[in-house]
């Protein structure tokens, strides 16, 4: 039995240490990380960050966004880097927080962390296991911003309870803190207290996240073998840790009346800190009463929903390299018959004048790119860029110029096409003068309400009058 | 089942606002309160089925409070796009470069399977363009060093992976645009500006900015790498047979 024990922990150390690694490198490659603008990483330290960083998170993971967002998180780092470094600028102090939270979403590897370690078998045999593990992950939050949330391997990291379930570890912080409120050791007691805080809040994400599982796909969930025990579990640990912080904060409470100096803002600190805790507990409340309806809900809605694709292909072996070994052109007429794979969907669009007017008139289309050596279509006609040619423009700047104060878009196009004007420069010559339209500029349009007479140009007439 | 035409009209008011991804249900009340309508009230919800299927849609609720309902283009749609509705473009190598490139940018943000099945709701890694391209390179370079180039003077039977090796990183000049920098840019901002990709400044490169994938873009991936492994294995099929067959 005694050996049990022996391979169950030693076979769960090895598994939690690997959280440490991605931390560890950090601080151990941060020579290779200043990047092309040659930030000095010398001066701080990287793993402290990383610990600001996830401190920051869980505590904005409590919060109704349930995460951080970028802005959150440099606002947090920029003290300790600032302090560490006074040459430190808020341009470094963004770059070198980029780094780390980049670092701990594994963006090198653009997936979740995957460390190997050994795992002895109960028959003694040894073989590599991997402990795939998530830091960082962002999210997108209801009003659009991009918020960070942390992992539960992240959050047990941070508070150095690898390894030990929430309800233990709350109970252990219990004991610590009665231990040094005992001896009005207050600084010590705030400290546990706000660990406590965080394992609420990290409880709190956990009910949150298997309640989630039933949004994603019912199906996949075992509601009555594993949520309802979940629930009723977490209804219990509920009640009682509501329990504790009450007796905390009379507690404290009690202390603050005859309390001075620095012990009474520490037990202040406190009591806010389990005010916080307590409002977190009642919001789990809230989340658990409503679990079972949730369940009834989404059993209804999800049995009629269409599924979205399950992921059973890999995009880089089945999809990328294959594509890449192909003929391009064979590829091509693949895609071409099913752009809607590749594409977002289009909204086709009634033709619009402001649009017309901007496309033709105002933003004239960029240049050709210039012929390049190596292309093998050179010398293929290519089509002109431009609307409208210089001689038509020219033209129709004329036509425009030659008409009395007051005048109809009837009369510019018969005129013009009297003086033998080009489609196209007639074509501009309307367009300007509709582009007046709407303005309070040099000429007045207004629409007198007949049709345009002219057999080309379809639509209302418009009279113009210049003003002086 | 009988709809009332009030859960009609208010179907063909959610499936309105799935049209476009950038329409958030936290900005749009009344999005916000249709999707509630269509998880509770079941005329709604069929109606909007009915409704988004004679368009040739489907609606997915995947974590629609937050991002919205997620429509799926079918084939035949009003709304199906083409590629010329992205870029009207009469080269061939480019048209080649930009089919492949979806490939590619696919494969960078969902590089396994793994990372392809994880919850809709996670962003996923950021994009950067330069990283993007780098990415391009390094795949077809190691392709190419253990494929054997086939020698053609035809563009469109040059490889993929031969195809984008030959086109340049970056352009020798700012209007050029044919390389990869400037594809690459291309498909990611029209990815953005369809309401696909979320976009930030980017603190590590100042007038640059990174991109992050949406739900949406998980989903299409999802069914394009589902579509597109079947029709390469069918391709593989085909070249040997051909190869066998002398």
């Amino acid at each position: 039995m005694q050996d049990l024990y022996r391979r169950e922990t030693l076979n769960s150390r090895a598994r939690n240490l690997a959280v440490f690694r991605p931390f560890f490198s950090l601080e151990a490659f941060k020579n290779q990380r200043g990047g092309k603008e040659l930030v000095d990483l010398a001066p701080y330290d990287l793993q402290r960050l990383g610990m600001v960083v996830l401190d920051k998170i869980i505590l904005e993971m409590g919060s109704l966004a349930q995460g951080a967002t970028y802005a959150q998180i440099l606002d947090a780092t920029k003290p300790m880097l600032f302090a560490a470094n006074p040459a430190c600028t808020d341009h470094i102090a963004d770059f070198v927080t980029t780094i780390v939270v980049e670092h701990l979403c594994n963006e090198q590897q653009r997936t979740v962390f995957v460390i190997s370690y050994q795992f002895e078998k109960e028959d003694g045999v040894i073989e590599w296991r991997e402990n795939r593990f998530k830091i960082l992950d962002p999210h997108e939050s209801a009003s659009g911003d991009t918020i960070y949330d942390a992992s539960t391997q992240a959050v047990n990291f941070f508070l150095a309870s690898l390894d030990t379930d929430l309800e233990a570890e709350q109970a252990a912080r219990d004991a610590a803190y009665k231990h040094y409120m005992k001896r009005g050791r207050f600084e010590d007691a705030a400290i546990v207290a706000e660990e406590q805080r965080k394992l609420t809040i990290q409880y709190r994400t956990k009910i949150r996240r298997a309640l989630s599982a039933l949004e994603r796909n019912i199906f996949d969930v075992d509601y009555v073998g594993a949520v309802m025990p979940t629930i009723t579990a977490a209804s219990e640990h509920m009640a009682e840790r509501l329990q504790i912080d009450g007796e905390h904060i009379a507690d404290v409470e009690h202390r603050l009346e005859s309390a001075s100096g620095d012990s009474s803002q520490h037990l202040a600190n406190m009591r806010e800190i389990f005010r916080n805790a307590k409002a977190h507990n009642i919001g789990l409340f809230s989340d658990i009463m409503g679990a079972h309806d949730k369940f009834r809900t989404e059993q209804t809605r999800q049995k009629f929903r269409p599924q979205s694709s399950q992921a059973v292909f890999d995009p880089h072996n089945d999809a990328l390299i294959p594509a890449l070994k192909l003929p391009g052109g064979l590829v091509l007429d693949w895609i071409t018959e099913r752009a809607h794979l590749f594409l977002p969907l289009r909204m086709a669009k009634p033709p619009d004048f402001a649009d017309l007017v901007n496309e033709h008139l105002l933003q004239q289309p960029p240049p050709p790119p210039e012929a390049e050596d190596t292309d093998s279509e050179r010398g293929e006609p290519q089509p002109s860029h431009a609307r409208f040619s210089e001689a038509d423009i020219e033209a129709a700047a004329v036509l425009l110029q030659t008409m009395p104060t007051e005048f109809s878009l009837g009369a510019v196009l018969a005129l013009g096409r009297n003086a033998g004007l080009t489609e196209n420069s007639l074509h501009h010559a309307a367009l300007k003068t509709m582009q007046w339209f709407g303005e309070d500029g040099d000429v007045r349009v207004w629409p007198p309400g007949v049709p345009l007479s002219d057999p080309s140009f379809i639509g209302d007439d418009l009279n113009l009058t210049r003003r002086s | 089942m009988n709809c009332s035409s009030e859960e009609i009209y208010r179907a063909a008011l959610l499936v309105g606002y799935a049209l476009s991804p950038k329409n958030r249900p936290s900005v749009i009340t009344e999005y916000a309160e249709l999707i509630k309508e269509y998880r509770t009230i079941a005329g709604v919800r069929e109606a909007a089925s009915k409704i988004a299927g004679g368009l040739k849609l489907e609606l997915i609720d995947d974590g629609a409070e937050i991002h919205g309902i997620i429509v799926r283009v079918n084939p035949g749609s009003l709304f199906t796009p083409t590629l010329q509705d992205f870029r009207g473009t009469r080269s061939v190598e480019e048209r080649i470069g930009y089919g492949l490139l979806f490939f590619v940018i696919a494969a960078y943000v969902y590089p396994t399977r793994e990372a392809l099945a994880e919850d809709a709701s996670s962003l996923g890694p950021r994009i950067r363009i330069s990283e993007l391209v780098e990415f391009a390179r390094r795949t077809c370079e190691a392709l190419q060093s253990t494929v054997p180039t086939e020698d053609t003077t035809q563009v469109h039977l040059v490889r993929g992976f031969d195809h984008l090796l030959s086109l340049r990183e970056t352009g020798k000049s700012d209007r050029e645009q044919k390389n990869l920098n400037y594809m690459l840019r291309f498909l990611v901002q029209d990815l953005y500006t369809a309401g696909v990709f979320l976009r930030e400044a980017d603190p590590l490169k100042a007038g640059d900015y990174i991109y992050f994938a949406r739900p949406h873009y998980r989903i299409q991936v999802r069914t394009m790498v589902r579509e597109a492994s079947a029709f390469m294995q069918k391709a593989f099929d085909q070249a040997q047979e051909i190869r066998r067959a002398g």
